[in-house]
C-alpha cells in the first residue's frame, strides 16, 4: 500500500460526502467494475432464471431468495477491483474473476447466515476480512473501531437507500414494459404484484427475477463503492493518512532544499533576520478602554507645573505596551445581523395553523358564499385573460380589430353626410326633376342612396369606391344577408339610371323617375321598412 | 496522470475567491425527498381532518392538494435559502451552477421537471441521470442549471491550548501548516504507535524523533494558533 499513489483525496469529511466519493470512483472505473460484476452476476442470474422455469410455480420465490442471499459474496469482486484502482493499479475483469475465489475467505459464514437479513451496512466491514485479512477477535475489534462515531449508521442508511433504489429501478422496468402492453392498468407495476400473488402465470416470476437481476446489477456496485470509500475515509481518519502524505511531501521538499539550495537559503534567511523589523512596529494603537479613561479623568487637574510634568512622564511610561493594563488587538467583529433574520419561525407556523383551523370552521358554514365567490373569481379570471391577450385573438382573426369602423364622410368625392341631404329626399328629387334640373335631381338621388347605405344600413364602403364598386359591395352585403332584396334592387336601379344619364347621356322619362322616388322612399329610406 | 478524486467542485469568483462546493449524491437526496414527502402527507392528512366534512371543504382540499404539492418545494427553495424542510434536515441546499442562490425561474423549472424525472416510476429517470452525471444532477437540475450541494457547517478555527508557542524553523506552505494543525488536533484519537510514527516522519521539521518530535510539533502548532 503506497499512500503516494492514492487516487482519492482522503481528508476527513462528513460520512455522506465520503459515501458520495464512491460514485466518482465507480464512474472512473465503471467499465472494469461492471464487467467484473456481470461476469459473476450474469451467469448467476441466468442460472436462477432457468431454475425458476424448472421449479413448480409454488416454489418460484426460491431462486429470487437465493440470488439475493449470495449477493455479499459477489460484492467482493467489486472491492477487489476498486481497492486496486484506488491506488492506481489497473486490473482487468478477467484477473478479477480469477482472483475472486481467493477473496472469499474470512467472514463468509457470518455474511451468508445471520448477518444477511439484518446487517445493511455490511459493505463497511467486508474490507476488514478481505483487505486487512483480519480474523476472529481482532476482526471484531477492527469492526468496532471502524464503525464508531456514526460510520456504521451512515453505511446502514446507505444500504437502506440502495435497497430502495433497486426496488425503484425494478418497478420502473416493469412499468416501462407495461407501457407497451395494451392491457389497461398494466403500466401500474402494483397490479402485476397483485396478479403474481395468485401464482397463475408462468412468466411473472421470471419477469420479477429478471428485473431484480438488472436492478441489482446496476445498484450493487454503487453500494459497494460507496461503502468502500466510506471505509477508506474512516481508516484515513483513524490513521491520519492525509497527514502522513503531507509530512512525506514536506520531508521531500526539505530534502530538496537541503541538497541543492542550502547555501542560498542560508544567506537569504540570515539576511532576512537582519532586515526584519522589530515586532513592536506591528503593534496596534487604540483608544484606552473606558475604565482607564475614567481613572485618568478622576485624578483631576494638576496642582502645579511640576505635577503636570511628572504626570506626563508617568503617562508616557504607562502608555507602553508592556506596562499598560490593556492590549490592543486587531480583529474582525461581526456586523449586527438583521433583526428579521433572527425571528423565530415556530410561532409563525403555529399562528398559521390556528388561522387555518378557524378558517376551516368558517368555510363549512359559508360554503355557498365561497362557491359563488370562487365561480365569480374564475369568470373574472377568464375575462381578464381574454382582455389581457386580446391582441392574440385579433391576430388569429377571432376578433375584429375595430368593431365599428368610422362612418365615411365622402365616397369618391361625393359628400354623403346625412345632414347635407334634404329632409325629404324623394320630394326634393321630384321637385328638381320637374324644375328641369335633371342632372341635379339624379345626382341627389344617387348621393342619397349611397349615404343611406353607409349610414343607415351599415354597409362599409371603401372611400374611393366607384359606382360599380359600391354596387358590388351592396351585392356582397345582399349575399351575406346584411341587406335585403328590395333595398338592393332600389340601389341597383338608382345606380343604373344615374350611370346611364351621367356617362351615356341617356335620360329616363319622368314616369320612371317618379317610380324610383317612390321605391326609394318606401324601401331604402326606412330602417324598419323591410319585414 | 489522472487527477485526484475529490468530491468537491472548485468555483472561482471574479474576485479570485475560490469556492468549494460539494454536490450531494442520490442517496442523501433521496432521504431528503422521503422526509419532504412524509411531512407533506402528514400535513395534508391533518388538513383533511379539518376541512374534510363538507363538500366545499373537499373542494378546497383538492385545491390545497394541488397548490401545496407544486408550491411547497418552490416556495421553500426560493424563500428558504434553497432548502425544503427535508433538505434542511439532511444538510442539503439547492444552488445555481455558479453557486448563487436559486430564484423563481430555476426553482419552478427544476420542480416542474419532477414529472419527467418521475418516469417511468418513482423517479427512475432522475436516479439514472444522477448516477451518470458528475455533479449528481437530475433532468430538472440540468434544465434549470442548478445542483444540490452539502451545506457545510463553518469550520471552527483550531486553537491549541497546551504546549509552549515556538516559531517555525522555516516557513511552511498553507497546506503544510494545515496538516500540522490537523495532526495536533487529531492526535488524541490516534493510537500511540501511529502518533510516534507520524512524528518520526516530521523529522526534517523538528530535527528529532519520537516523543521529542511530538512535543516540538505541539509547540509549533501552538505558535501557529496563538
Amino acid at each position: 500500500m503506497k499512500l503516494e499513489h492514492l487516487q482519492l483525496d482522503l481528508r476527513p469529511r462528513p460520512y455522506w460526502q465520503a459515501i458520495d466519493l464512491g460514485y466518482a470512483l465507480l464512474r472512473r472505473n465503471a467499465a472494469t467494475t461492471y464487467a467484473a460484476w456481470w461476469a459473476l452476476w450474469g451467469p448467476l442470474a441466468l442460472a436462477m432464471l432457468a431454475l425458476t422455469a424448472l421449479l413448480p410455480l409454488d416454489w418460484n420465490w426460491v431462486p429470487m431468495m437465493l440470488i439475493w442471499w449470495v449477493k455479499p459474496l459477489v460484492e467482493r469482486i467489486v472491492i477487489y477491483v476498486l481497492s486496486r484502482a484506488v491506488f492506481g493499479e489497473a486490473v482487468s475483469w478477467r484477473e478479477a474473476v480469477r482472483a475472486w475465489p481467493g477473496q472469499l475467505s474470512g467472514g463468509w459464514f457470518r455474511v451468508l447466515t445471520w448477518w444477511r437479513p439484518i446487517m445493511l451496512g455490511r459493505g463497511l466491514y467486508q474490507p476488514i476480512w478481505q483487505l486487512e485479512g483480519a480474523r476472529g477477535a481482532f476482526a471484531k475489534q477492527r469492526r468496532q473501531a471502524l464503525g464508531r462515531r456514526g460510520a456504521y449508521g451512515a453505511a446502514s442508511w446507505f444500504g437502506v437507500v440502495c435497497a430502495h433504489f433497486e426496488f425503484v429501478i425494478e418497478l420502473g422496468l416493469i412499468a416501462l414494459l407495461g407501457l407497451f402492453i395494451s392491457d389497461p392498468g398494466a403500466a401500474n407495476p402494483f397490479t402485476l404484484f397483485a396478479m403474481n400473488a395468485k401464482n397463475e402465470n408462468f412468466w411473472y416470476p421470471l419477469l420479477m427475477l429478471a428485473t431484480y437481476a438488472l436492478a441489482a446489477g446496476m445498484i450493487g456496485p454503487v453500494y459497494v463503492a460507496g461503502c468502500f470509500t466510506l471505509y477508506l475515509n474512516r481508516r484515513a481518519e483513524l490513521e491520519a493518512w492525509d497527514i502522513e502524505l503531507a509530512f512525506r511531501r514536506l520531508a521531500e521538499r526539505c530534502g530538496r532544499f537541503g541538497k541543492t539550495l542550502a547555501s542560498v537559503l542560508f544567506v537569504t534567511v540570515a539576511g532576512l533576520c537582519f532586515i526584519a523589523p522589530a515586532p513592536q512596529a506591528w503593534a496596534v494603537e487604540c483608544e484606552p478602554p473606558a475604565h482607564v479613561a475614567r481613572m485618568l479623568k478622576a485624578r483631576g487637574e494638576p496642582q502645579d507645573a511640576e505635577q503636570a510634568r511628572i504626570r506626563a512622564q508617568v503617562d508616557e511610561i504607562y502608555a507602553r505596551e508592556e506596562l499598560r493594563s490593556y492590549e490592543c488587538k486587531q480583529g474582525w467583529v461581526p456586523k449586527k445581523k438583521d433583526e428579521v433574520a433572527n425571528k423565530e419561525t415556530a410561532p409563525f407556523w403555529k399562528s398559521v395553523f390556528d388561522v387555518l383551523s378557524a378558517l376551516g370552521d368558517l368555510l363549512n358554514s359559508a360554503a355557498g358564499l365561497i362557491k359563488l365567490l370562487l365561480i365569480m373569481a374564475a369568470a373574472a379570471l377568464v375575462f381578464w385573460l381574454l382582455y389581457r391577450y386580446r391582441h392574440v385573438l385579433e391576430k388569429m382573426g377571432l376578433l375584429r380589430k375595430k368593431a365599428l369602423p368610422e362612418l365615411p364622410q365622402e365616397i369618391a368625392g361625393l359628400d354623403i353626410r346625412p345632414e347635407t341631404l334634404p329632409d325629404d329626399v324623394a320630394a326634393a328629387v321630384w321637385q328638381a326633376w320637374q324644375a328641369g334640373e335633371q342632372r341635379a335631381a339624379l345626382a341627389l338621388l344617387y348621393r342619397a342612396s349611397i349615404s343611406r347605405l353607409a349610414h343607415r344600413h351599415g354597409i362599409a364602403l371603401p372611400k374611393g369606391a366607384t359606382e360599380g364598386e359600391c354596387l358590388q359591395t351592396a351585392q356582397a352585403a345582399l349575399r351575406a344577408m346584411r341587406l335585403n332584396e328590395a333595398r338592393y334592387r332600389v340601389v341597383k336601379s338608382v345606380t343604373e339610371v344615374w350611370q346611364a344619364a351621367a356617362y351615356a347621356d341617356r335620360w329616363p322619362d319622368g314616369e320612371k323617375v317618379r317610380a324610383l322616388c317612390k321605391h326609394w322612399q318606401a324601401d331604402l329610406d326606412q330602417v324598419e321598412a323591410a319585414s | 496522470m489522472t487527477s485526484i478524486l475529490d468530491g468537491r467542485l472548485e468555483l472561482l469568483t471574479p474576485e479570485g475567491v475560490s469556492l468549494a462546493l460539494t454536490p450531494a449524491g442520490p442517496a442523501r437526496r433521496a432521504m431528503a425527498w422521503a422526509v419532504d414527502t412524509f411531512l407533506w402527507l402528514i400535513s395534508i392528512s391533518m388538513l383533511m381532518g379539518i376541512l374534510g366534512g363538507s363538500q366545499a371543504g373537499r373542494g378546497i382540499m383538492l385545491l390545497v392538494l394541488f397548490v401545496s404539492y407544486w408550491g411547497y418545494p418552490i416556495l421553500f427553495e426560493v424563500y428558504g435559502k434553497g432548502m425544503t424542510l427535508g433538505k434542511r434536515w439532511m444538510g442539503l441546499q439547492v444552488v445555481r451552477a455558479d453557486g448563487l442562490p436559486v430564484g423563481w425561474r430555476e426553482s419552478v423549472l427544476r420542480n416542474l421537471l419532477l414529472v419527467a424525472d418521475f418516469l417511468p416510476f418513482l423517479y427512475g429517470v432522475g436516479l439514472f441521470c444522477m448516477l451518470l452525471d458528475g455533479r449528481f444532477r437530475r433532468l430538472g437540475d440540468l434544465v434549470a442549471g442548478t445542483m444540490v450541494i452539502y451545506r457545510d457547517p463553518p469550520a471552527k478555527p483550531a486553537r491549541i491550548e497546551d504546549g509552549q508557542p515556538q516559531p517555525l524553523p522555516f516557513p511552511l506552505t498553507p497546506d503544510e501548516q494545515r496538516a500540522l494543525l490537523d495532526f495536533v488536533g487529531r492526535a488524541p484519537r490516534l493510537s500511540d504507535e501511529r502518533r510516534l510514527e507520524l512524528a518520526d516522519l516530521a523529522e526534517p521539521l523538528t530535527k528529532g524523533i519520537g516523543h521529542a518530535s511530538l512535543a516540538k510539533l505541539l509547540n509549533f502548532a501552538a505558535g501557529l494558533t496563538r
